[in-house]
């Protein structure tokens, strides 16, 4: 470590929500760590971990519901956990800035962007002209009143806050800067509106960024300029960077050291390439192996860690015994259970792991992927010839496919990956059957089936099933999860009586993996892998010979998302599905896909067998989606 | 804009062809007969006869449609059955006077409304809250002839400061049109307004909870930017299109509470022109009611857009 006094210290925060019943939850404990000025630090951890959190609590900015335990944030030494509300003020963007993870909400829709920014600017621009590092807070109430305020606002006029505002915008990357201050969010796209959350955060010089999950709604190609230009900033301008994320391989491309964070404690930390080489704790070792490799070929079995992450209710504040991990860590002993591990210094960083400490566990090299035993595929089930569908918005028509073919096989799998708008989506509904196709063919099992008399359209929507990206939407909160799966077998007369139903509806849960019990219980007390494997036996109870699987696993946290698509994988074996599975992450498409179609504004510009197609592109849009994708084993070898 | 509002035109054209017809016709279906109840009960079939052809009323319903809808159109209102004097002065007289009543209470909706909704999602004390929500049920609960006679025993019996009834012209007498104006203007205002706040405390606080608002935040603006910059304006589009159909409802319970306090309105004449069987006054009413309804909604679509940029430019 060096001399230099750190610009941001955390020591012991503890941060507690209240349920609604009034019981206090501890979503944070005990988190201490340092950032030095210009230094970037990682915070990775799954949903429920307590990362978010811990980035709110450092300016105070939690819910009405949460508040600081205990601990202390100090920021060049001065404390913000116990600080008057308007020191706070003070500090939020002109000391510490905040980058949040969805850029389509993050901005005001009905304000300008030209607005937005000089709103900024004017609330910190007295600071900054007195040219101090904070130790003055901010007043608001200290301008001048009337015309006076008006003409010089904080000390700046309405034009040197504009011309800052262009600054900052192509200090960002927007084009047309100064044209484009006047328009409104909804004028840019995802990736530019997170350009421009970034410029709001650096509109107050801040010391420290902190980005929550800044890449995480983008596109690969997006993600990738997003993360070179936080790169960029922090080497132009000095700006310490505090990155939070659930992805590994953002965490190599961009950070010098790396926390993480598991159950609302900091189970390890140390340098980037150390922990994600040589990982000391079983959870990040776990995690780092779930993290799926472009270079897994086709047909291997994904590696995942057993259960589900804890969530807060789980954690509570009284009851809590023992490491967060235990319950999930396939290494655990007896003490792991009763013991709360502390973290103590491990080689060049820090370990909170009993057994990693004394010696009793070394964690082992990555195992090597299991291959998977699968038949190969039979006669084709599934086929479109020339799709097309068109979109109206307002006067101007939208291609959404345009001259789409494919074929499915029985027990094969087809990937389909390409970005937002892509219109993998679209194509998903059109051979569900959810959105009628405007032109081309389509046939099941040969027989045309593009549009469907009545009788043909419940056959075919019998054949066809859907799994959903989003666990928490796709399932009705109302309804018990044996109404959810009974529904399919209602619908299309699949079951005599109601004995008959509740014996195929405990069936399909037992053939996901979960009890026949789930079935009188509702949806909100299921995890979201748990979820999606109701999903998918809402998808299999009408016994379709199709799965059409859109973004199944994108909602997942990493660690779980091994045990959803290798559920695909194993029922599609049993059951001979032929599977479409849908979504912008290669690693996992290489993986579970026999082939791959990769969708580039409407069309299918490749296809091919997986292995080949990921290892020689012959697209240059496909050589940028595998050249976009963070992959964490190869950025640290690099 | 322009094009916007001729391609609203058609539709409004169509409500206000289908509610002419839907007037006539009800009025046709009411028993009675506006000749009998001119003539008085005791005259002869034959005078009766001799008004109803005067009256044109022996020829068949559609020439009369025709011809009440044909003089419509061309502005003549002509003259009234029963109530005496010209159509459209009576209108116009009664018009002025449920403006100022229904644009009063429009006024003190949207400040009491106003008031209670942003004290409702923003007041830090609970008993705050509390009263909030306790005033706002209150006023729902409560109709407008008992709060106007609870208003007229309050302020005009026990403390003596205002009015029980009457009115007064804003041109000849200004404080004292104010004076007669405050309490019936209040009694019609009070259920909007609960329904107005309730509407906005719900969109403040749901707009406090946006992404957009702890971006904001984050970056240092202060608190009361927060809620007058970014939370009320997110939350003011569904507040006026609630607004204007609350204001069809203000016109509408203007009948009631012009009778209340002797307010010589529209309602009033709706309710003499019913009793007296006055074709003419009743038809022209309503359709007037129905025309100035269907101008309040463009106004509120025209005003949803100006507030929400991403609906001008679709």
């Amino acid at each position: 470590m060096t001399a230099e006094p750190a610009l941001l210290h955390v020591r012991d925060l503890n941060v507690e929500f209240t349920s609604p019943d009034g019981t206090p939850l501890r979503a944070v404990r005990d988190v201490s760590f340092t950032l030095r000025r210009g230094e970037t630090l990682a915070v990775v951890g799954e949903s429920g971990s307590g990362k978010s959190t811990t980035a709110l609590a450092l300016t105070r900015m939690l819910p009405g519901n949460g508040r600081i335990a205990g601990g202390e944030v100090r920021l060049d030494g001065a404390e913000l956990t116990s600080a008057p509300e308007e020191t706070l003020r003070a500090v939020r963007g002109s000391r510490i800035g905040m980058i949040f993870q969805d850029p389509m909400t993050s901005l005001n829709p009905v304000l300008t962007i030209g607005r937005q920014l000089d709103e900024v600017l004017r609330a910190h621009a007295p600071r900054k002209e007195r040219g101090e590092a904070g130790e003055q807070p901010h007043r608001g109430d200290s301008h001048p009143r009337g015309t006076e305020r008006r003409r010089r606002e904080g000390g700046t006029t309405r034009a040197a806050r504009r011309a800052r505002s262009v600054e900052l915008l192509s200090l960002v990357g927007i084009p047309e800067p100064e044209r484009r201050l006047d328009d409104h969010p909804h004028q840019f796209s995802g990736g530019q509106r997170q350009r421009i959350l970034i410029a709001l955060a650096l509109a107050g010089e801040p010391d420290l960024l902190v980005a929550d999950e800044p890449t995480t709604a983008l596109d690969a190609t997006v993600q990738e300029q997003i993360l070179d230009l936080l790169a960029d900033l922090g080497r132009t301008t000095g700006v310490a960077v505090l990155l939070i994320t659930h992805n590994m391989g953002v965490v190599a491309r961009s950070c010098e050291r790396v926390l993480v964070m598991y159950g609302g404690t900091v189970v390890e930390e140390g340098a980037t390439r150390d922990v994600l080489t040589r990982p000391r704790h079983p959870y990040t070792a776990g995690l780092l192996a779930a993290v799926p490799r472009l270079t897994s070929p086709s047909g291997t079995r994904l590696t995942g860690i057993p259960g589900s992450p804890p969530g807060l209710e789980l954690l509570g504040t009284a009851g809590h015994r023992g490491c967060a991990f235990a319950a999930r860590c396939t290494v655990a002993q007896e003490r792991c259970r009763t013991e709360v591990p502390v973290l103590v210094a491990a080689g060049a960083g820090r370990v909170a792991c009993g057994p990693a400490t004394d010696g009793t566990y070394t964690p082992v090299a990555l195992p090597e992927a299991e291959r998977i035993e699968r038949p190969a595929p039979g006669a084709v089930v599934l086929s479109a010839d020339g799709i097309r569908k068109t979109y109206r918005r307002g006067r101007r028509t939208f291609t959404a496919l345009d001259d789409v073919s494919l074929t499915l096989r029985a027990g094969e799998t087809l990937g389909i990956v390409g970005e937002s708008g892509s219109g993998k989506s679209t194509l998903a509904r059109v051979l569900a059957h959810a959105h009628p196709a405007d032109a081309g063919t389509l046939r099941l099992r040969g027989d045309d089936v593009t549009r469907p008399r009545r009788r043909a359209l419940h056959d075919v929507r019998r054949e066809v099933q859907m799994v959903f990206q989003d666990p928490y939407a796709s399932l009705n909160p109302r309804l018990t999860v044996g109404e959810i799966i009974a529904e399919p077998l209602i619908a299309f007369g699949l079951a005599a009586d109601r004995d008959e139903r509740e014996r195929r509806v405990a069936a399909l849960l037992g053939q996901v993996g979960l009890d026949p019990s789930a079935a009188d219980r509702r949806p909100r007390s299921f995890s979201g892998g748990q979820r999606q494997r109701i999903g998918i036996a809402r998808a299999l109870a009408p016994q379709p010979a199709v799965l059409i699987c859109d973004e199944p696993v994108s909602a997942l946290d990493v660690s779980v998302q091994a045990q959803i698509v290798n559920l695909l994988t194993d029922l599609q074996r049993d059951l001979g599905l032929a599977l479409v599975f849908i979504a912008h992450d290669l690693a996992v498409v290489r993986q579970v896909s026999h082939r791959i179609a990769v969708m580039h504004h409407g069309r299918i510009v490749e296809t091919g067998p997986a292995d080949a197609l990921c290892e020689s592109p012959e697209n240059p849009y496909t050589r940028a989606l595998l050249s976009a994708a963070p992959d964490p084993a190869v950025l640290v070898a690099a | 804009m322009t094009r916007y509002l001729l391609k609203r035109l058609p539709s409004a054209l169509l409500v206000l062809a289908l509610a002419s017809f839907v007037v006539f016709s009800i009025l046709r279906l009411i028993p009675g007969d506006p000749a009998s109840s001119l003539a008085g009960p005791d005259a002869s079939a034959e005078t009766v006869a001799a008004i109803r052809a005067r009256l044109g009323l022996d020829e068949p319903l559609f020439t009369q449609y025709a011809h009440w809808v044909g003089d419509l159109v061309r502005g003549d209102l002509g003259p009234s059955y029963a109530i005496g004097g010209d159509t459209a002065s009576l209108i116009g007289d009664g018009l002025a006077a449920t403006a100022q009543l229904t644009l009063g209470a429009l006024v003190l909706v949207v400040l009491i409304g106003g008031a209670l909704g942003i004290a409702g999602a923003t007041a830090r004390r609970g008993w705050v809250r509390g009263a909030v929500r306790a005033v706002t049920t209150g006023a729902l609960a409560v109709p407008p002839y008992v709060t106007g006679v609870l208003l007229v025993l309050v302020f005009a019996v026990a403390l003596g400061v205002l009015p029980p009834g009457g009115h007064a012209s804003f041109l000849d007498a200004p404080d004292l049109a104010v004076q007669y104006l405050l309490l019936p203007a209040l009694c019609l205002a009070l259920p909007s307004a609960a329904v107005l706040g309730r509407y906005l405390k719900d969109g403040i606080e749901h707009a406090l909870a946006e992404d957009y608002v702890r971006t904001a935040k984050a970056a240092g603006v202060a608190p009361r930017r927060l809620l007058w910059r970014h939370a009320v304006p997110n939350a003011l589009p569904p507040v006026v299109t609630l607004l204007g159909m609350q204001t069809g409802h203000l016109l509408g319970g203007a009948v009631l509470v012009e009778a209340i306090f002797a307010w010589p309105g529209l309602g009033r004449l709706a309710e003499q022109g019913l009793t007296r069987r006055d074709y003419p006054v009743v038809q022209d009413l309503l359709l007037l009611l129905v025309a100035v309804f269907v101008v309040v909604q463009l106004l509120t679509d025209l005003v949803y857009a100006w507030l929400d940029p991403r609906i001008r430019w679709e």
